[in-house]
């Protein structure tokens, strides 16, 4: 049985269980770092359009709708045989649920990417339930065509890295450095890419490229962040432009031993706040707790995945989701430090049976560039 | 036309207060405040979501979302604009540097954030005018409901989006600097030379040329028109052979100002040679030239159906004959039969044109700005050193 027979089999147990008429999995088009792509996920394809949906009876017919109209040809390539486009995506939608007799209770995944203007009418049908827990346990464990992505998006960021590391120089423009980055991880194959940076003497976040030019002394970090097929993977490094002051070797050390100890705590079954937490107490222990919170920082790392991004979009001291395996969690003691500015220093990881396996082989320490 | 959203949005996030000063927004808000009175409205909710429409916001305050989530601005009748966005306040800092009025608030939950703040600052109940808060997700949307109660609402989905048609001459400004790259994408198409050439790879390098050029956001569709059906789509690992057609959907955004571009091409094996024929090129002439102020749109619309032929305007049916561009690429007027809409100077709209011949579909696009004496074409390539 393959493992879209398999995607399918399941939905249709947990309509089941859910005693549903059967299933809307609702896309707004979008791919974001901190949210799962339901539609995506189930249907394997990756919907262009503002609006779109699949229609899952409990009978197991499946009906892929996908806005605009030309995209349905490209959206065919998902397993789902009836694919059809639209130009009226709500009223579509709406003669879907009463061709297949949903006139009951039906489940709704995605629903908080789901405009009011779709939901009214079809609320007018159906009673719509949340049911976003059935792809999210679905896709709790990773598929094998899922690795692959993982592994291949790993591969890639470190291609990101060492762009960035072989362009910064001074004179060259932030938006020159993403450039250079972004071509060598697209031409390597990612689909899309998510980069933050920031540069000077004293950094207090990243944010996206500027104009400024990169100065002797600078220090640059940067979040790297490609995309395959909806999967994220993260790489934080920092570059030195010249050698730094002695301090910023020191508190970088100090992150790098947050980065451990917080690492080390990951296993299946741990409540993810633990890896927080263990940050957190090495960066306090050094004096800058006040640091480790917000204003000044909200998340500790948060998972990735193109189904189900648990333990969840935020990872603090205060989250209780357990680590599971074969979850792939992005864990970044980036950090403002007075006497340094912000630092970026943070690994993606895919929690194992008794741990982690780091993903990308960019070492990860503080990079200094002669210049 | 639709393309893939990015997850952020990666190019250069620059506001230059030359090219676009903060008087130009205090102006725009002058006037929303004046269709407001007009309307009988107290307070304007915008709410744009994604990183194609956000418009009707950044026409106010130039802030942009940077990741594809939402945006609640509320306009009242006096005092400045506060814009609630979906995100963390660790990045309010940069972002108000690109910010030219109001506060910025980061929220959770937009709807239930904005309603608290106008509770506490006593700006509802009154008369509210929404703009785009039904593409709210529905949870949002109800709540913001809720909290309205007593609130007078009125629609006023058209309020700004009435004042983007026509450019002011900064914005067309703008948007001739986002055609100016697309200009640079396609003669740097045409003149380099590609041993083997992939989707991916032209894709990486477009996008390295654009975001060299300053593209804060770039977007591309590809056609293998030689192929008996055919749509657009995104880059595939997929090679591009000798004799393929392959017609390019390009789309810049430079400063918050998007400008379109297509082009067709057939590869030589070594080259991009551009399809574009003397009798593509009059028709499309014909096409610009009828773009005049004073003219129905739907009326246009009739004459290019007639320019373009049967075929022509078949194939190009399910992208549209084109569309207002700004800060979005689909803004009004739309160019279809069933426009109100009559052309005025100062609109700038993308245009589209195809055509089919015995290798297969050519398609030709161009952003352009109606004149008296028509549409002038803003995406045109560099001049070559000798035409200097």
């Amino acid at each position: 049985m393959g493992e879209k027979n398999r995607k399918l089999e399941k939905v249709l147990d947990l309509i089941g269980q859910k005693g549903f008429d059967g299933l809307v999995i609702y896309s707004s088009g979008t791919c974001s770092i901190l949210g799962p792509s339901y539609l995506h996920y189930f249907a394997e394809a990756r919907p262009l359009g503002r609006r779109n949906g699949a229609v899952v009876t409990r009978h197991g017919k499946v009906t892929l709708l996908v806005e605009p109209a030309w995209d349905a040809g490209r959206m065919a390539a998902s397993w789902v045989e009836d694919v059809q486009g639209t130009s009226s995506f709500p009223d579509e939608l709406v003669r879907v649920l009463d061709e297949e007799g949903l006139t009951g209770t039906v489940g709704l995944v995605g629903g908080r990417e789901m405009a009011e203007e779709v939901y009214e009418k079809i609320a007018e049908k159906v009673t719509l339930e949340p049911a976003d827990g059935i792809i999210e346990s679905l896709a709790r464990e990773k598929t094998p065509l899922e690795m692959e992505h993982v592994y291949r998006a790993s591969r890639i960021a470190d291609i990101g890295f060492e762009a960035f590391l072989r362009e910064a120089r001074p004179g060259m423009k932030e938006t020159e450095i993403v450039a250079e980055m972004e071509y060598a991880m697209r031409a390597e194959g990612a689909d899309d890419i998510f980069i933050l940076i920031s540069s000077g003497p004293h950094n207090y976040e990243m944010h996206e490229p500027t104009d400024r030019r990169l100065r002797q002394g600078d220090i640059i970090i940067g979040e790297i962040t490609p995309v395959c097929e909806g999967q994220f993977i993260q790489l934080c490094r920092t570059v030195a432009l010249g050698l730094p002051a002695p301090v910023v070797f020191e508190k970088y050390r100090m992150l790098l031993h947050a980065l451990d100890e917080s690492l080390s705590v990951i296993r299946p079954g741990v409540e993810s706040s633990a890896m927080s937490r263990a940050m957190n107490r090495v960066i306090s222990e050094a004096g800058y707790g006040k640091y480790c919170y917000p204003p000044y920082m909200r998340a500790r790392g948060h998972g990735f995945g193109v189904g189900s991004i648990a333990p969840g979009g935020v990872i603090d001291d205060e989250t209780k989701t357990p680590f599971e395996r074969l979850q792939v969690v992005v864990v970044h003691p980036n950090q403002y430090i007075p006497e340094t500015g912000y630092l970026a220093c943070g690994e993606t990881v895919l929690v194992s049976s008794n741990g982690i396996e780091r993903l990308a082989a960019t070492e990860t320490k503080l990079y200094v560039k002669e210049v | 036309m639709k393309t893939m959203q990015p997850a952020l949005k990666n190019g250069r996030n620059v506001w230059d207060t030359i090219a676009m000063p903060r008087e130009e927004f205090e102006a725009r808000i002058d006037h929303v405040r004046s269709a407001m009175r007009e309307r009988g409205i107290d307070l304007l909710l915008v709410h744009t979501r994604g990183l194609d429409d956000y418009g009707d916001a950044t026409y106010l305050t130039n802030f942009i979302i940077r990741l594809p989530r939402g945006i609640l601005l509320a306009l009242p009748l006096t005092g400045e604009p506060v814009t609630f966005f979906e995100g963390a306040s660790r990045g309010i800092p940069s972002l108000k540097l690109t910010a030219s009025a109001g506060d910025l608030k980061a929220a959770n939950d937009l709807a239930k954030d904005c309603a608290k703040y106008l509770k506490e600052k006593k700006l509802v109940p009154s008369s509210v005018g929404l703009a785009g808060v039904k593409q709210m997700p529905y949870q949002q949307y109800q709540t913001l409901m809720a909290d309205l109660d007593g609130c007078a609402l009125k629609d006023a989905s058209d309020l700004i989006a009435g004042l983007r048609r026509i450019k002011s001459a900064r914005e067309s400004d703008q948007v001739r600097r986002s055609s100016r790259i697309l200009g640079k994408l396609i003669a740097y198409l045409k003149e380099s030379r590609f041993d083997k050439l992939n989707e991916r790879r032209v894709e990486a390098l477009l996008y390295k040329e654009a975001r060299l050029e300053g593209a804060e956001d770039f977007r591309v569709l590809i056609g293998k028109a030689s192929m008996a059906t055919w749509a657009f789509r995104p880059i595939d690992d997929l090679p591009i052979h000798a004799g393929d057609r392959v017609v390019f959907y390009m789309a810049v955004e430079f400063e918050r100002y998007w400008a379109e571009a297509m082009r067709t091409f057939s590869f030589t094996g070594s080259i991009l040679a551009e399809e574009k024929t003397d009798d593509i090129s009059s028709r499309y002439e014909a096409l610009c030239n009828g773009l005049k102020p004073g003219k129905k749109v739907s009326a246009f619309v009739d004459e290019a159906s007639v320019v373009m032929g049967a075929e022509g305007t078949k194939l190009l049916e399910p992208y549209g004959l084109g569309s207002g561009v700004g800060l979005g690429l689909c803004e009004a007027p739309l160019l279809v039969n069933e426009s109100t809409d009559t052309l005025a100077e100062g609109m700038l709209v993308s245009l589209r044109m195809a055509t089919m011949d015995h290798g297969g579909c050519t398609m030709l696009g161009n952003t352009v700005c109606v004149t008296a004496g028509g549409g002038v074409i803003l995406t045109v390539e560099p001049p070559k050193p000798e035409e200097r």
